[in-house]
């Protein structure tokens, strides 16, 4: 069953959705995985802890770490995803005895792996002090490095919730966050009043990685004098790097009043910008006077950013109202671009049991915004470039599983994302959802080993489009991790055609190079849609001049990868010009007649002309010429003649002149 | 039998024509699957570890295993009771003491479903009917041997333990061996022998005279190589499988088709109904499409045995001389359901599984056409019980060797019955990919299949280690390090996929003390009757402990059933194609002119449907005027001038006038470039020669059901050339015997 490819969006989705409920998932064999079959990294084994993360690189390669008890003790493993596959995974913390916690990954180009973790560092008046440490995994390295300190004092190392981002060039950022006492520590005293119950305080930290050394930590939050709500796996704070290192940073921090909003601060290399306000306050001209409770950030390569913001429906408070708000923070470049342009109501997300919000930009202002909501996997899709789509209810989600909706935005177009769900007859795994440049999407529910309840889920997106799915799968005690590619086609590309008319000996076609992550890309070129050469490697081609004919042509190039994925360049016309000139005696009345040279593609050059009529009498430089024969007789008028592409002909036409 | 070859590797580029779809649209709970106890060594004995053993067969029902080896010096066939483990020698002798009678070559055990009666190949004469060259035979174990060949004294008193199946037919009289040009006869491992022992499927590789003795198909007419046959022993019969067919009538001949087998084997099913095997000169066995008939006949023709085009072949024998071969793939499939007489590839209803098989253009590193173009895998199909299910390896285009099952009940096209039950994951093509640590776990070749009696059990071999097709669901966690070849199990009722093989705590099976991974490893599956018992062949020295030899062994495993659910992998269709389903509607026309006057019309149309063309040119024709008026008729034109013998007395006058010159048309089947020859008709071909030649006006016109007709007029100036030969070249187009000219080619092209 290969259906609807081109079918409208929403239509589609709906066939989707109804293949969900009614349990219609098709098993069939694609073509193309572009949804890859997922590979069990590690597990089942009630050895498995926290996952942290998945990551993936332009250049396809990538990764995911997470938590694996040794004889007990907790330590991070890390498994890397090069050329097409995982690698079995390795030991992170290698030279470390002591647990750790809190595992985060990100990518550079070329497969080079950075992990950030909490280990224990010392115990100081008989507690235990906990730092954030990190190690690389460099490009083609078969063992991580020794641990470098991020920060020596992450206090016990609860609610550390690091956030790390890595750019191209190696150059990072983590964001984490310090609880530096949580009024229950005696021996700590302090004269900060707990605003809420279970109310810490703690500072939002960001560091910078220079490729092989981490600056010292600094403060971001704005006022360490207040509290901050107890520490959560949603709540923590968040950062993302664009291109050139522009970065912003977010984090849950209560105002004066107590409430908690989400803020924002751009990241200038070294320098931090203003504290910006990100979620509302007030709605409907209602003060809010919820938590903002969860939140997600993400920055496009020029700088861009979009924050969403889940406002707390504590009790029921705002029934019926929108929980999901989304700012942006344009490019730094623009002239708004110091200040967000204000936060926005999804209003037409469901407002009951709403999710942890997921959101991906691209430069081109296009973004994806994902939640669960009413029991669905939800999905936005909007921007200044790509038509918005109402909000979409992708599926069903697997109940009570933990894991939120996760997206990834693919710049060429379309995205993907991912959420726990339930197939037909009760297997559990992740469901995927890939949405293509060309409008059409693929659908799959992805399972490890044992299929069970997936608790913990990422998507890790680049800048190339290209996806890595992560996620633990399994009943606590019997946890496996589970890493899945998804693929795309080769980016969008152009033909460079020769302007004007050409001979077929020059119609040369070339186009700029759609290398993907697959790599193996191959071409077709297809004139007047109709494939005319494949398996074409170099990126110009010279077609046959019999496939051209003569005329205006219509030429694109097809490119496929080595997995079968294919990019239709945008179309262009070719002028060829394959013949000469012709002669004709369009009239004649007694001795006198008209001798005519045309050309229908690029025309006939006039000063190459030369007509010899027969009778002695010779022309040149003229495309019509009249001419009176003085005797009747038979005559051969030789005509010799070229167009502008320099296609020319002799020929010889026979008259009878009476 | 085809050489193996070193080089293992296949273009991967251009994946877009090929989508399988199994359309499954509803997920059903996952039965059961069969999973795998301990791994047992059976190439031992009472004493010792064979030195090596390969080739195993199990018989049906479990009781017995025959395999090639070495054991305490001697060489041969073994038997091995599975109950008691005792070992017989089946044939073979001593490594050290060489004598002519022992055939310590024989090779390609197959087995009964009883064990009693075992098969197998070779080159040493075992009994006195038996012609020089490769010989099959089967041994009866009931009768006492020393695993030498016959004495005249057995033969004679009937306590010879041997009987020659690579004999001529004939019924009721004794057995005559067949003789052979060349190489001699095969039978295919495992898979040659019928159920009841009785009845063998063999090959022969060089011309023969198994149809040439009078009573014979072709008396006195040598019968070409590349032959199947099967032997009933107790009739004394031999029927030829590989006949031909006639084109005309559709019928079955007893004809031999020159070169119609890869004589590499050909499997016989348990019931003895039907024969499968590696089929070249398709198009003189079974019918083809007329498109896709010429592709492969213009393959096939120049091209010597090893680069023809192939594909696998089904005959139902037991249905008699009338059964006709059937095509078990194909990129064709003309008796399909709704397919009409006359069909092309571009009708969807005569479309095979794979269209483009015929077209597929060979890579570089490919040595054949067809369905099987690389030589690193056995691709002699492999049957069920019954015969009706066929499991096979081929590598059809854009794909590396995978595994395939078809059912070959009829009724049913082709495309409806053939699955695919492997995929690789694509990677980009890599040079000796055999070393390539990416490409092998990933899209590494498929190397031999087994297929167990009752149909519901594949094997296959591989050091491919992920299997993105679901279904069958992969069951197992890929391995995390690439070991030797593995072999897998593909339970075709619970849709699972497992890996039989496996070292310590689950690894990579190795051979130990070597620090390289090679392609060595898992071999030759064979099945029981239900599928519960696989026997096979290793190289690898960690599956058991004990396993001291370092060299192949032979092994069974039996299967249990777990309660497990398979990992369920629920994958989508993907986008559809990119390519253009249609070509734009319209016409294009480049002439191509010849040094003789003549022209080619190379013409894109845009479908199917029949091109026309048409010159016409001013040119002087003769204008015959009777001297005397008498009738007043008006004057006649004749194109020469002509003198009567006898009546009035006609005056020729050369006038010019406006004619159609020269005519063709041409009928095409699909979007395609045809190749229209225009020759200007004979009373103007004269003109070709003249200095002026003739300057014409050409009209092509396209009528096809796709869309409106079309046309394109262009001009073309046709000229004849002065052809001239020197001394030199005659000599040399005498010595050729081809003819070579040499010219100016005046002939202006427009």
């Amino acid at each position: 069953m290969r259906v609807l490819p081109d079918l409208p969006f929403r239509l589609y989705a709906s066939c989707l959705l109804l293949l969900f409920v009614l349990g219609g998932w098709v098993r069939t064999a694609p073509a193309h995985a572009l949804i890859e079959a997922p590979s069990t990294i590690d597990g089942p084994s009630s050895a498995i802890g926290e996952f942290g993360g998945v990551a993936v690189s332009a250049d396809g390669s990538g990764g995911l770490v997470y938590i694996k008890q040794i004889e007990g003790v907790p330590h991070v493993f890390a498994s890397q995803y090069v050329g097409g596959h995982w690698l079995a995974p390795m030991r992170v913390d290698w030279d470390s005895p002591y647990g750790a916690s809190y595992p985060r990954i990100a990518v550079a180009d070329g497969g080079q792996l950075l992990v950030v973790w909490v280990t224990q560092i010392a115990t100081v008046n008989n507690r235990i002090q906990r730092a954030l440490e990190s190690s690389t995994l460099d490009a083609g390295a078969s063992s991580f490095g020794a641990p470098f300190i991020v920060d020596p004092n992450v206090g016990e190392g609860l609610g550390v919730d690091p956030s790390l981002a890595l750019a191209a060039d190696g150059q990072g950022l983590v964001a984490y966050r310090a609880v530096t006492n949580n009024f229950k520590t005696t021996n700590v005293l302090t004269t900060i009043p707990q605003l809420r119950p279970g109310d810490v305080l703690a500072d939002i930290r960001l560091a910078r990685y220079e490729g092989e050394l981490w600056s010292s930590p600094e403060q971001v939050n704005r006022d360490s004098l207040l509290s901050m709500r107890a520490p959560s796996e949603v709540n923590g704070p968040q950062v993302a790097l664009g291109r050139g290192n522009q970065a912003v940073i977010a984090w849950q921090e209560p105002e004066a009043s107590g409430v908690a909003r989400i803020w924002a601060r751009r990241v200038f290399g070294t320098t931090l910008g203003l504290v910006l306000p990100a979620s509302p306050t007030t709605y409907a001209g209602k003060p809010i006077a919820e938590d903002a409770d969860a939140f997600a950030l993400s920055v496009s390569e020029f700088g861009e950013a979009k924050i969403v913001s889940r406002i707390a429906n504590t009790q029921g408070a705002r029934s019926g109202e929108p929980s999901l708000f989304v700012n942006t923070l344009p490019v730094s470049t623009a002239p708004t671009g110091a200040k967000l342009t204000g936060p926005t109501p999804l209003a037409n997300f469901p407002t009951r049991e709403v999710g942890v919000p997921s959101v991906a930009v691209d430069d081109q202002g296009d973004y994806r915004i994902a939640s669960m909501a009413a029991g669905a996997a939800q999905l936005l899709v909007g921007g200044e470039h790509a038509s918005a789509t109402p909000e979409l209810a992708l599926g069903p989600a697997a109940s009570a599983t933990g894991a939120g909706a996760v997206t990834a935005l693919n710049p060429e177009g379309g995205g993907v994302t991912a959420w726990p769900a339930s197939g037909a007859s009760g297997l559990l795994g992740a469901a995927v959802r890939e949405d293509f440049p060309g409008g059409a999407a693929q659908v799959a529910l992805l399972s490890g080993a044992v299929d069970g309840p997936v608790s913990e889920l990422a998507v890790g997106g680049s800048e190339s489009g290209e996806s890595l799915v992560g996620f633990r799968e399994g009943e606590p005690g019997e946890y496996e991790i589970v890493g899945a590619r998804v693929s795309v086609p080769p980016p969008a590309f152009y033909l460079e055609l020769p302007v004007g008319w050409i001979k077929p000996a020059k119609a040369r076609i070339s186009w700029a190079p759609a290398e993907d992550a697959t790599g193996g890309v191959s071409y077709s070129l297809i004139v007047d849609g109709r494939i005319v050469r494949r398996g074409i490697h170099p990126t110009s081609v010279l077609p046959d001049r019999r496939l051209l004919g003569s005329g205006v042509r219509h030429v694109q190039a097809l490119a496929t990868d080595a997995s079968g994925q294919q990019t239709l360049s945008s179309e262009g016309v070719l002028k060829v010009d394959g013949a000469a000139p012709v002669a004709r005696v369009p009239s004649r009345r007694g001795r006198r007649l008209v001798v005519r040279v045309k050309d229908a593609q690029s025309g006939a050059a006039a000063s190459y002309t030369r007509i010899s009529f027969g009778d002695g009498t010779r022309s040149r430089g003229r495309l019509t010429v009249t001419h009176s024969y003085a005797h009747p007789g038979r005559y051969v008028i030789v005509v010799h003649m070229r167009d502008r592409v320099g296609n020319e002909a002799t020929v010889h036409l026979r008259v009878n002149v009476r | 039998m085809r050489a193996p070859r070193n080089i293992a590797g296949r273009s991967l580029a251009g994946l877009s024509a090929l989508a399988l779809v199994l359309g499954l649209c509803s997920v059903a709970a996952a039965p059961a699957r069969a999973d795998f106890g301990a791994i047992e060594l059976q190439s031992v004995g009472p004493l010792d570890q064979f030195e090596s053993a390969s080739a195993p067969a199990i018989s049906a029902d479990g009781s017995y295993l025959a395999m090639q080896g070495t054991l305490d010096g001697v060489e041969g066939i073994f038997r091995k009771d599975l109950q008691t483990g005792q070992l017989q020698l089946v044939a073979g002798g001593s490594t050290y003491v060489k004598t002519p009678t022992a055939p310590r070559d024989a090779s390609a055990p197959s087995i009964s479903a009883d064990g009693r009666y075992v098969s197998f190949t070779s080159a040493v004469a075992l009994v006195a009917a038996a012609k020089p060259g490769g010989n099959v035979y089967v041994r009866d174990m009931d009768v006492a041997s020393d695993g030498a060949a016959c004495t005249p004294e057995a033969e004679t008193t009937g306590r010879c333990a041997f009987e020659l199946a690579s004999a001529l037919n004939t019924p009721g009289a004794s057995t005559e061996g067949l003789t052979y040009s060349g190489q001699g006869a095969s039978a295919a491992g495992r898979v040659a022998l019928s159920a009841d022992g009785r009845e063998v499927a063999f090959t022969i590789g060089s011309s023969s005279n198994l149809t040439s003795e009078p009573g014979g198909s072709t008396p006195g007419t040598p019968t070409p190589g590349g032959q199947v046959a099967v032997r009933y022993l107790d009739r004394h019969e031999t029927i030829l499988v590989s006949a031909e067919r006639n084109a005309s009538n559709g019928q079955m001949t007893e004809r031999p088709v020159a070169g119609g087998a890869v004589a590499s084997g050909a499997a016989l099913s348990g019931d003895g109904s039907t024969v499968a095997w590696l089929g070249l000169n398709i198009p003189a066995q079974v019918p083809l499409l007329s498109d896709e008939r010429t592709q492969i006949e213009r393959d096939d023709g120049p091209s010597s045995v090893d680069e023809s085009y192939d594909e696998p072949l089904w005959r139902r024998i037991a249905d008699g001389p009338l059964a006709p071969t059937r095509r078990i793939v194909g990129g064709g499939d003309p008796l399909a359901p709704g397919c009409p007489p006359g069909g092309t590839l571009a009708t969807a209803a005569c479309r095979g599984p794979f269209p483009e098989l015929a077209f597929e253009k060979r890579g570089d590193l490919e040595t054949h056409l067809g369905w099987v173009t690389i030589n690193t895998y056995d691709a002699t199909p492999q049957l069920s019980a019954d015969g009706w299910k066929v499991a096979l390896l081929g590598d059809p285009p854009f794909s590396t060797s995978n595994v395939f099952v078809a059912d070959m009940q009829e009724g049913l096209s082709r495309s409806q019955t053939l699955h695919q039950l492997t995929r690789e994951v694509p990677v980009p093509f890599k040079f000796n990919p055999g070393s390539n640590s990416v490409y092998t776990p990933t899209a590494g070749e498929i190397y031999e299949i087994g297929i167990s009696p009752d149909g519901n059990h594949v094997a296959f071999t591989t050091q491919r280690e992920q299997f993105p097709l679901a279904p069958p669901f992969f069951a197992e966690t890929p391995l995390a390090t690439l070991g030797l070849v593995e072999l897998y199990e593909i339970d075709l009722d619970a849709e699972a996929l497992v890996r039989v093989t496996h070292g310590p705590d689950g690894g990579p099976s190795l051979i130990s003390g070597s620090g390289t991974v090679t392609a060595d490893g898992a071999a030759s599956p064979s099945y029981v009757q239900n599928g519960g018992t696989l026997a096979f062949a290793d190289s690898a020295s960690n599956l058991v402990s004990g396993d001291a030899n370092e060299a192949e062994d032979v092994f069974t495993v039996e299967s249990t059933q777990v309660p497990t659910s398979p990992g369920p992998v629920l994958i989508g269709p993907a986008p559809g194609s990119r390519e253009p389903s249609r070509p734009q509607w319209r016409l294009s026309v480049v002439p191509v002119t010849h040094a003789n006057g003549t022209v080619t019309l190379d013409v894109v149309i845009p479908g199917a449907g029949r091109v026309t063309a048409t010159a016409a040119a001013t040119v002087p024709v003769v204008l015959a005027v009777h001297s005397k008026r008498t009738d007043r008729r008006a004057p006649r034109r004749v194109v020469k001038a002509s003198v009567r013998a006898s009546g009035s007395r006609r005056v020729a006058r050369s006038v010019l006038e406006h004619r159609t010159v020269a005519h063709a048309q041409m009928s095409g089947a699909l979007p395609e470039m045809l190749e229209l020859p225009l020759k200007v008709s004979s009373p103007y071909a004269g003109l070709l020669g003249t200095a002026a030649g003739i300057y014409a006006s050409v009209r092509v016109t396209f009528a096809g059901a796709g869309g409106p007709p079309l046309e394109q007029t262009l001009a073309i100036s046709l000229r004849r050339v002065n052809v001239r030969v020197t001394a030199k070249k005659r000599a040399k187009t005498k010595k050729s015997g081809r003819s070579t000219v040499r010219s100016s080619h005046g002939a202006k092209a427009r």
